[in-house]
């Protein structure tokens, strides 16, 4: 039926391209969704600028470069920053690219909400190069294995370990951390169990930080002072671990150094508390603000059964009634608002403006204010500010586009989705400009 | 849209935004018109000022650890407590003789590393664990003044919002594209009617665009020193009236100044001191019940660099402006810049702290409880050293 082949395209995907409605209800709303659950969906581009983040890593100035921060002059390092700058913009522009043109629309948002539970933001030169290469190595490839991989992923890549300091943080009864030079960083454990794995709910205690610090500790980069014959790699340095036996949760870590970590994640990612988190935060992305309760109960029981497996999890997720009200709950994010635009009159028409639209409206892309990531609830993004922008940008936005038919467009882009008022107000504008641009500011567009 | 209702839905989100029934706004507006509401602006200057450069002592030492970084004394603008500000600050140095500006020299947050986002994330909560670095510092305040709403100039909500509603803590920043035409507003209004969320947000940025007068222009174009002025102006327009924001915050980037730092420095306080008369000209007579306190993460090293510059400190300076102000002087204690009362050796003692000042802000001039305060964060915990700033 055309009303779920719609809210396919809209609720799990960036909105429906002209013709994707009708061709989503001959192949089955449900049936599309599923087919969509595999790793090939989600590759990204092959392009010469989106390179790994060892390459990237070590052109950096710095520890973990080739080239020694201080041995350089003040035009390399300008040169130097203006690239890394160079770089996100271009990663950003792609992946905006990507967003819109995907076949597979609702495993681009799945790549997109874990990229989020573990964000990275791009704070400093060696973060702008390496959050684009974040998701393409640690998150593309692991959305539909096991959470406990995807986790494993995301701790030990390199954007995360400098992120959240790991890569500077040393054992105090370590052989570095004896020389007295430097300290444990409690960072990264501390969003591990708060914002990866079990939350606030599980009740940790300031000693479970410490000791999950502990076991993380050593997990770091080769630099060009420390593990130099491993300068841009990810590695585990025994001389920077804390040794000895560490208790998380009321769980003992035998002193297996390297070990320890797996450990440790296994038990996180597999923890009832991770369970009951991931399953809210997935149907709280994609149904509701304040999911049903008979939505979070079912997705937590898929992952406590498969062990957190995903695509099971995915797979309860689309055949859960709750995901198919037609009631419109969520707003789209600015990222999702400026895709489903593209897909909806073209990615030429978005495409330059994108990175100022998402600035103005407060969602930088690889810019999270802060490891949390972005919020997924409606009030936040629609701020006075945020809906001002929104409305200033379609307008400009429409009124450079190539010309479209508003009728058509309400047809192809909201289908049987579209109100009654919404549909009067858009044939009874004159100006077909400001026809498209209203209907594009829909309650119903803006909305999912 | 008419302008009675965009002044409704102005008091509306003031008054609490979404939810808050529309009858009683009547009574409750002209309740607060004879009123005057103290305010509050934080200005965050991103980057780390040097407050050396910024408001020079009187000391012959000043010349041999910073020979290219000091102005000559005949050049700045003389305080006549053995300080001089430097010339760029021109407003600021009228408003001191007349009593409405002050400064707080070598003052600095609990913060003692050299990072500038280790540093700013903890001038905006005060907290020194990263932790509870997700609630900024006006959630707790607002906990202690009821009713109390911010507002931040800019595209998005600051860390110091953290923790806060967003009908509690908006942002509004100036058109990054052309500013959509009143038709198309007038036909989303009618669109949202039954759409809470929307209908509300809508008709709110409608109230601040209309308040904020300069918002029709798109800045893209702009200088540096047109669109601070206009930030402020905005701020202003946004606070004035007892029906305006309580607390406005804005922040002004660039203080980094590592090479090189006389001219770029130069410009950007004559930006920052243009900004602050344009913001005491749209407060209008709010001016009169309000303080503004501008303040870096750090201060700058007391020697200068190899490249005529200097590098990341611990205290630096803070300065203080508005007729709510006891002003006309300098506030707290001063180390000096002798070598053996240097903070590691090389930056000035951080003697005064910026939290416990902003804590006794908090409580003196908007009224917050300072028991409330102190038991949500001590750093907020105020003192009698500075009750006497707060006229």
């Amino acid at each position: 039926m055309s009303v779920n082949a719609a809210i396919a395209c809209t609720r799990f995907g960036y909105g429906a391209a002209p013709g994707e409605i009708r061709r989503v209800a001959r192949l089955g709303a449900r049936n599309w969704l599923i087919k969509q659950l595999a790793p090939e969906n989600v590759t990204p581009p092959r392009h010469p600028l989106l390179q790994p983040a060892k390459k990237r890593l070590l052109e950096t100035i710095g520890p973990f470069g080739r080239r020694g921060f201080d041995e350089q002059s003040k035009d390399d390092k300008r040169a130097y920053f203006t690239q890394s700058t160079a770089i996100l913009t271009q990663e950003a522009r792609i992946r905006t690219k990507q967003g819109v043109n995907t076949e597979a629309p609702f495993a681009e948002r799945l790549v997109r909400f874990w990229t989020n539970h573990f964000t990275v933001s791009a704070r400093t030169a060696e973060l702008q190069v390496t959050v684009g290469a974040f998701e393409r190595e640690a998150i593309r490839p692991h959305i539909f294995g096991s959470f406990t991989k995807l986790l494993q992923a995301a701790t030990f890549h390199h954007a995360m370990l400098i992120y959240l300091d790991n890569a500077v943080s040393v054992g105090p009864n370590s052989s570095h951390g004896r020389s007295g030079r430097r300290g444990l960083n409690e960072n990264h454990a501390r969003e591990l169990l708060e914002l990866h794995t079990v939350g606030e709910a599980a009740g940790f205690t300031q000693d479970d930080v410490l000791e999950t610090a502990k076991i993380l500790s050593g997990w770091t980069i080769g630099t060009r002072h420390h593990y130099e014959p491993w300068l841009g790699t990810v590695i585990f340095g025994n001389g920077m671990h804390e040794p000895g036996r560490h208790v998380v949760l009321n769980t003992l870590f035998g002193s297996n150094g390297r070990q320890q970590a797996y450990q440790l994640l296994d038990s996180l990612a597999l923890h009832p508390a991770t369970a009951r988190r991931l399953a809210t935060k997935l149907a709280a992305h994609f149904v509701a603000d304040d999911p049903p309760a008979s939505l979070v109960n079912r997705l937590e029981a898929s992952y406590l059964r498969s062990r957190g497996q995903l695509k099971a999890l995915y797979t309860t997720l689309i055949n859960s009634p709750e995901a198919w009200e037609p009631r419109m709950q969520k707003i789209k994010t600015p990222e999702d608002f400026v895709l489903s635009t593209g897909r909806s009159i073209g990615v030429d028409a978005i495409l330059r403006s994108s990175a100022n639209a998402l600035s103005s409206m407060g969602q930088p892309p690889f810019e999270a204010p802060s490891p949390k990531g972005w919020p997924d609830r409606g009030e936040f993004w629609m701020s006075p500010d945020s809906m001002i922008k929104r409305i200033d940008w379609m307008t400009e936005v429409v009124s450079k586009a190539k010309p479209h038919n508003p009728e058509a467009l309400l047809a192809d882009t909201l289908g049987p989705l579209v109100s009654p008022e919404t549909q009067e107000l858009v044939l009874k504008t004159s100006d077909p400009a400001k026809a498209v641009a209203i209907a594009l500011l829909s309650p119903d567009f803006q909305r999912r | 849209m008419n302008e009675e209702i965009t002044r409704r839905a102005f008091s509306r989100f003031l008054a609490g935004g979404v939810g808050l029934a529309t009858s009683s706004l009547g009574t409750a507006a002209a309740a607060i018109q004879t009123i005057s509401v103290p305010k509050l602006v934080f200005v965050h200057l991103r980057g780390g000022l040097d407050g050396l450069a910024t408001v020079t002592p009187d000391d012959s030492i000043t010349y041999d650890l910073r020979p290219s970084l000091t102005i000559p004394a005949s050049q700045r603008l003389d305080l006549g407590n053995g300080f001089a500000v430097h010339p760029s600050l021109r407003f600021f140095h009228r408003s001191y003789l007349q009593g409405e500006a002050g400064f707080v020299h070598a003052c600095a947050t609990p913060y003692r590393g050299r990072s500038h986002f280790g540093g700013q994330d903890v001038l905006e909560t005060f907290h020194a664990h990263d932790a509870v670095r997700r609630r900024g510092w006006f959630a707790e305040l607002a906990r202690a003044v009821p009713g109390v709403r911010g507002l931040a100039i800019g595209p998005h909500r600051p860390l110091l919002f953290e923790g806060t509603a967003t009908h509690q803590a908006a942002n509004w920043s100036s058109p990054t594209f052309r500013a959509s035409e009143p038709s198309v507003l007038g036909a989303l209004t009618q669109l949202y009617a039954d759409d809470a969320l929307l209908s509300e947000s809508l008709a709110t940025g409608r109230s601040f665009s209309e308040r904020s007068r300069s918002y029709h222009r798109s800045q893209q174009n702009w200088s540096e020193r047109k669109r601070t002025i206009s930030s402020f102006e905005t701020l202003g327009q946004l606070m004035a009236g007892s029906d305006g924001f309580q607390l406005g915050t804005l922040s002004l980037s660039g203080w980094d100044t590592h090479a090189e730092q006389k001219s770029p420095l130069a410009r950007r306080l004559a930006n920052l001191d243009a900004g602050l008369e344009a913001l005491r000209l749209s407060l209008g007579p709010d001016w009169q019940n309000t303080i503004v306190i501008a303040v870096s993460e750090f201060g700058r090293t007391v020697r200068e660099n190899g490249s005529k510059g200097s590098d990341h400190g611990t205290a630096g300076v803070m300065l203080l402006l508005g007729g709510a102000l006891r002003g006309g002087q300098m506030f707290g204690d001063w180390p000096g810049l002798k070598t053996r009362h240097l903070f590691d050796q090389r930056d000035l003692y951080p003697v005064n702290s910026v939290s416990e000042i902003l804590g006794t802000v908090f409580s003196e001039h908007l009224g917050a409880d300072p028991q409330i305060l102190a038991h949500t964060n001590g750093a907020l915990r105020g003192a009698a050293q500075w009750r006497g700033m707060v006229a």
